[in-house]
């Protein structure tokens, strides 16, 4: 048996893309005050870890962490992972609607010599994401504002504009070289961050502060094309041998030794 | 300088609010604004700044954030001045999700809210005071009141 914690990571993109930095600019969370996680709502968490042991206080298994990244200025998490793309094709059926009717209302002679740069115009383009310095590709999205509309540039501020989420690319550092955290990606039918979170279990056994670096991924608006800017992140996990504890029954808040 | 739309996230430990029966030590406030002096980000006594350009309305937008994902938290109500402020509260639309938005009628220096949040399928409510912090864009300080 394990015990799931939650990292949540969230970043003020707009000013880290600004600042070129991570540093003051990310704020990370998780569900373990009461197990003694410190710095919480900043970005110095560090993550207590309590073993699972048995009732003679030998060691019993591994626990697993999870991390969930967003931003502040996207769209929220508790959105269906799949609203960028449903979002996109709502936003086509409506325009082709309305293409539509313009079209076969009056005037259709007029209409019609527009009607491909009609069509241009509203049913727009695809977001365009960098992949290379050199390499531009269409991605099915369109973009959004932050209130889930489409985003147009033409007559849109970019101040409303929807940033895309950022994402983590790896997990690496001192505590994945020791064997203490074994991170990985993993797909996932809960609705969040697009079907795939990173996680990693812990070697309980080895206690004391351990250091991991986030490797994050936020995507700038240049010239309407969404670039990646890579930045990394230093957290710390700090693993001790106290006992999980029981936060769910009318017990309070005890401790949870497992039987034989 | 226009204004960047401001997004406020209450990210909530629901554990924590249901074993200990308050908001207090188990919320945490943030918005996109610290670049331009929003202060208290990641405490639940956010300050939030904003400058006022003439003829222009600032927009916030308010989301909820629970810290385990498969626990649901709701923003029940956001009240505050409505001389100064309106807020609705809207649907993102495609969805079911929930999120209230604000439009600042005036400029005013300070604002004080209030921020009320329901957890899991207890009705309660549990409700905390945010501030808004609010200046005259640089350029146009000459038209203070």
């Amino acid at each position: 048996m394990s015990q799931e914690i939650t990292i949540i990571v969230l970043v003020d993109i707009q000013a880290a893309i600004e600042t070129k930095s991570l540093k003051g600019n990310i704020y990370l969370m998780d569900n373990l005050r009461t197990d003694g996680s410190t710095g919480e709502g900043t970005g110095q968490l560090i993550t207590a870890i309590d073993g699972s042991y048995w009732c003679d206080g030998s060691q019993c298994c591994d626990v697993v962490m999870n991390w969930l990244i967003t931003g502040i200025g996207s769209l929220p998490i508790t959105l269906p992972h799949n609203y960028y793309h449903t979002r996109s094709k709502h936003i086509e059926h409506e325009w082709i609607q309305s293409i539509k009717n313009a079209h076969l209302g009056k005037n259709t002679a007029k209409k019609e010599t527009n009607f491909d740069t009609t069509i241009i115009e509203k049913i727009g383009t695809y977001s365009k994401l960098r992949t290379t310095p050199n390499k531009v590709m269409d991605i099915e999205i369109k973009s959004l504002n932050i209130f889930g509309e489409h985003f147009d540039s033409s007559q849109n501020t970019k101040s409303i504009l929807n940033l895309l989420p950022p994402q983590i690319s790896d997990i690496t550092g001192s505590a994945v070289d020791n064997k203490v955290l074994f991170p990985a990606q993993y797909g996932t039918p809960v609705p969040i961050k697009d079907g795939w979170y990173w996680s990693a279990t812990v070697d309980t056994s080895k206690t004391g502060l351990h250091n991991y670096t986030l490797h994050i991924t936020l995507y700038d608006f240049v010239d309407e094309v969404w670039t990646p800017v890579e930045l990394t992140y230093d957290a710390q996990i700090k693993v001790s041998n106290n006992p999980v504890r029981n936060g769910f029954t009318n017990a309070g808040l005890g401790l949870i030794p497992l039987m034989y | 300088m226009e204004n960047r739309t401001i997004v406020i996230i209450a990210a909530v430990d629901i554990i924590g609010i249901l074993a200990s029966n308050t908001l207090k030590g188990n919320i945490y406030l943030f918005d996109n604004n610290k670049l331009m002096g929003s202060s208290g980000e990641g405490t639940e006594n956010l300050k939030t700044k904003i400058s006022f350009n003439p003829n222009e309305n600032v927009v916030l937008v308010w989301n909820v954030m629970p810290l385990e994902p498969e626990s649901f938290a709701n923003i029940s109500q956001i009240t505050a001045d409505d001389k100064y402020i309106t807020i609705e509260k809207l649907k993102y639309p495609s969805s079911d999700v929930i999120y209230w938005k604000g439009t600042t009628i005036k400029p005013f220096d300070h604002l004080k809210y209030k921020l009320s949040i329901t957890v899991g399928t207890s009705g309660t409510e549990y409700s905390c005071d945010l501030d808004i912090i609010g200046e005259l864009a640089k350029d146009h300080a000459i038209l203070i009141n």
